[in-house]
C-alpha cells in the first residue's frame, strides 16, 4: 500500500445533543482517500454520509454537534487539532465542497462573478481585477457559454444546471486538493446530471484532485468512483474497489442495495426492496445493526456486532457471514 | 479552450439559456429601474425630496425670521387668515405661519431621520449577533429588547421632561431612537434565523469565510428588505412621535417651531382658523405617507428575485 494518502480519517464519532438525548449519527468511521482518487460514499438517507463529510470540514456547529476522532489527517496534518482560523484557510482552498441544492447554494443577491472572485481574493490574495478575470476563466472552464456576460448575472437568471456549474466553479477556483461533492446531482434532471458528472470527472483529471462523492445513486457510483464505501446506520459496512462492489458484493446490505436497482433487461412486476427501515440512531440494535433487516441473520448477528474485517484483497466487510465465504447465504 | 468545453457537453445549453439571458446592468441601476416603475414610490420620493429641500432651505426661502413677532398686525390676538403679506397667515402672535411651517419641517424631519439612524445603528448589529450566534448572546440581547419593549416610552419622556425641565431636541431624538431599536433588532434576528440555515450560507462557511464576512456580506443584505421597510416607517413614526410630544408640550420648546407644536398651538383656534391645525396636520400626513410609499417601492426594487417588471 504505497498510495499517496491525502485524507485519512480514523475512528470518527459524530453525534448531536438533543432534548431527547444524545444521537450518535456517525460511529467509528475510518477511511482514507489517496491523491487523485475518487471515492464514493454510498448509503440511504440518514445513514451519516453527509455528517461524515461535514465533520471532516468541521462545518457542524458545536454544540449541539460533538465530533470526536482519533485523527483526521489531511496532508499529514491533523485537522482535529486545527484552530478555527487555520481550518478556514483549509476550507474552500484545499478542501472544497459542493452541495445538493444548486438552487439555494448561491447567494441570491450577489453576482455570480463576485461569488467566484470572493473566494479567490480571500484564499489566493488576488486583487479585484485579477479575481474577476479568473472568475470569467472559471466560468468558461465549467462550460458556461458567454462567460464575460454571465459573470455579471445573478443566480436567479441561471437554470439549475448552470447554477451547479457555478457552484463547481466556486469550489474549484482555488484548485483544491480534495473536492467533497454532497449529492451534487440529486436535484438535477437526468441529462443535466450526466453533464455535471462528466464535468467533475474532466476537471478532476485535469487538476489531479481527489474526490469524495456522496450519493445514493449506484449508477453514479459506477460511472465516477474508483473505490466505494457503503454506509449503514452510522458505520461503514463495506469498502472495496468499484468493480468488486458490483460484481462481488459481500455485505447483505450492499447486495440488497444493488438488487433494488431495477434492470432495463428484465421485466419484473415488483421492485426488490430491503424490508424495514434504518433503525433510529438512538435505538441501534446490540448486535449487527443490519440484523433486523437481514435475510441471513441468526442469533450471533443479533448478539455480537461484527467488526469491519478484511475478506481478501483489501475488501472490507462488516458481516459475520460475508457472501461467498463460509456460512454466507445463497441467493 | 471554448472548443474543449463545448465539445464535452454535447447537449446544447445555449438554447435554454438564451431564454434567461438579460442585459448586463449594475445592481443599483437595476434597483432604480424597478423602483421607477412603482408610481406611488416615485411620487413619494418627489414629494419627500421637495419637502426636504424646501425645509432645509428655510433660511433662504422664508420671508421672515421664524420668531419675529408682528403684534401690531394681530391687535385682537386673532391669527390672520392666509393671504396678503403673510402667505399662510400668522399665528396669534403675528409670526408668519409659512415661515414656521418651513422651520417646523426642518425639526420634524431631522428628528425622524436621526432617531431612525440611531435605532438602526443599535438594532442591526445586535440583531445579527443574536440571530447568527444564538445561544447565550441571543438570550441576553432578546431580554434587553424585551426590557425596552416593556418600558413605555411616553411616560418615560414625560418623566424626563419633568426632571430635565427643558430637554434639548437632541435628547428627544436619542430617546426615540434608543426606544425604537427593538423592532429592528427583532426583525433582523428573525431574518438571520431563517437565512443562516440556507445552503448558500453553509456554502459560504464551507468556503472558509470569516464570520464577519458571512454575516455582513452574505446574510445581512438578504435580510435588509424588511429592515428598509421598518426604517422608512420608523422615520414616519419618529416624526409622529415628535409631533405627539410637541403637542403635549414636551418636545420642541418655544419659540422653535415644529409641526406637532404648531398643531397644538393651532387647536385653540380650531373653529375660526382651522388652517392653523390643518396645514401642519396635512404636512405630517403627507410626509408619513411619502415615506411609507418609498419603503414599499424599495422593498420591491431591492429584491433581485423579484422578476416582476
Amino acid at each position: 500500500m504505497d498510495k499517496d494518502i491525502l485524507l485519512n480519517v480514523k475512528e470518527l464519532h459524530t453525534g448531536f445533543e438533543s432534548p431527547k438525548g444524545f444521537i450518535p449519527a456517525v460511529t467509528g468511521v475510518s477511511f482514507d482517500i489517496a491523491r487523485g482518487e475518487s471515492v464514493a460514499l454510498v448509503g440511504e438517507s440518514g445513514c451519516g454520509k453527509s455528517v461524515t463529510a461535514m465533520s471532516v470540514m468541521q462545518l457542524l456547529s458545536v454544540p449541539p454537534a460533538r465530533i470526536e476522532a482519533e485523527e483526521i489527517k489531511y496532508n499529514g496534518q491533523d485537522l482535529m487539532k486545527f484552530s478555527a482560523g487555520k481550518m478556514r484557510e483549509i476550507r474552500g482552498n484545499e478542501i472544497s465542497m459542493i452541495f445538493q441544492e444548486p438552487m439555494t447554494s448561491l447567494n441570491p443577491i450577489l453576482k455570480i462573478g463576485f461569488q467566484i472572485a470572493e473566494s479567490l481574493r480571500i484564499h489566493r490574495g488576488l486583487n479585484k481585477k485579477e479575481a474577476w478575470d479568473e472568475a470569467v476563466n472559471m466560468l468558461r472552464k465549467v462550460g458556461i457559454p458567454d462567460p464575460e456576460k454571465r459573470v455579471n448575472e445573478y443566480p436567479h437568471q441561471l437554470s439549475g444546471g448552470m447554477r451547479q456549474r457555478v457552484m463547481i466553479a466556486i469550489a474549484l477556483s482555488c484548485r483544491p486538493n480534495l473536492l467533497i461533492a454532497d449529492e451534487p446531482t440529486t436535484a438535477l434532471d437526468v441529462t443535466i446530471q450526466a453533464q455535471i458528472l462528466e464535468l467533475i470527472a474532466d476537471l478532476q483529471e485535469e487538476t489531479g484532485m481527489s474526490l469524495l462523492l456522496i450519493t445514493h445513486n449506484m449508477g453514479i457510483v459506477a460511472q465516477m468512483a474508483d473505490r466505494v464505501m457503503v454506509m449503514y446506520a452510522g458505520q461503514i459496512v463495506e469498502s472495496t474497489d468499484v468493480d468488486t462492489i458490483f460484481d462481488n458484493p459481500a455485505h447483505p446490505y450492499t447486495i440488497g442495495l444493488l438488487e433494488s436497482i431495477p434492470s432495463a433487461d428484465e421485466k419484473v412486476k415488483t421492485l426488490n426492496i430491503i424490508e424495514g427501515t434504518v433503525p433510529s440512531p438512538m435505538f441501534y440494535p446490540k448486535g449487527c445493526r443490519f440484523a433486523p433487516r437481514c435475510p441471513y441473520a441468526d442469533e450471533k448477528c443479533a448478539a455480537v456486532q461484527p467488526s469491519l474485517s478484511n475478506i481478501g484483497n483489501g475488501h472490507l466487510c462488516r458481516c459475520h457471514y460475508p457472501k461467498n465465504t463460509k456460512g454466507g447465504g445463497q441467493l | 479552450m471554448e472548443d474543449i468545453t463545448n465539445s464535452n457537453h454535447p447537449i446544447s445549453i445555449d438554447e435554454e439559456e438564451k431564454f434567461f439571458s438579460s442585459n448586463v446592468e449594475s445592481f443599483w441601476r437595476m434597483v432604480w429601474n424597478r423602483f421607477k416603475k412603482h408610481k406611488l414610490a416615485i411620487a413619494g420620493l418627489i414629494v419627500l425630496g421637495i419637502m426636504i429641500v424646501i425645509c432645509f432651505l428655510a433660511p433662504v426661502i422664508a420671508p421672515f425670521p421664524y420668531e419675529e413677532l408682528h403684534l401690531s398686525d394681530v391687535p385682537d390676538g386673532m391669527p390672520l387668515r392666509p393671504g396678503g403679506k403673510y402667505i399662510l397667515g400668522t399665528d396669534q402672535l403675528g409670526r408668519d405661519f409659512f415661515t414656521r411651517c418651513l422651520y417646523g419641517g426642518r425639526i420634524s424631519l431631522t428628528v425622524g431621520i436621526v432617531s431612525t439612524m440611531i435605532a438602526l445603528a443599535i438594532g442591526i448589529p445586535l440583531g445579527c449577533i443574536a440571530g447568527y450566534y444564538g445561544g447565550a448572546a441571543d438570550m441576553i440581547i432578546m431580554r434587553v429588547v424585551e426590557f425596552f419593549a416593556c418600558v413605555p416610552t411616553f411616560p418615560l419622556l414625560l418623566t424626563l421632561n419633568a426632571v430635565l425641565d427643558n430637554p434639548s431636541i437632541y435628547l428627544v431624538m436619542a430617546i426615540i431612537g434608543i426606544f425604537g431599536w427593538g423592532g429592528v433588532c427583532r426583525q433582523v434576528r428573525a431574518q438571520f434565523l431563517t437565512l443562516k440555515n440556507q445552503e448558500f450560507v453553509q456554502a459560504a462557511e464551507a468556503l472558509g469565510y470569516k464570520d464577519r464576512k458571512v454575516i455582513f456580506k452574505h446574510i445581512l443584505p438578504n435580510a435588509l428588505t424588511p429592515v428598509i421597510i421598518i426604517a422608512t416607517m420608523s422615520v414616519a413614526g419618529g416624526i409622529l412621535m415628535e409631533s405627539s410630544l410637541s403637542y403635549l408640550g414636551l418636545g420642541v420648546q418655544e419659540p422653535i417651531p415644529s409641526w406637532g407644536a404648531m398643531l397644538k398651538a393651532g387647536k385653540s383656534f380650531l373653529r375660526d382658523r382651522p388652517h392653523l391645525c390643518m396645514i401642519p396636520g396635512i404636512l405630517i400626513l403627507v410626509v408619513s405617507l411619502a415615506l411609507n410609499f418609498i419603503g414599499d417601492g424599495l422593498r420591491d426594487a431591492l429584491d433581485p428575485r423579484n422578476t416582476r417588471n
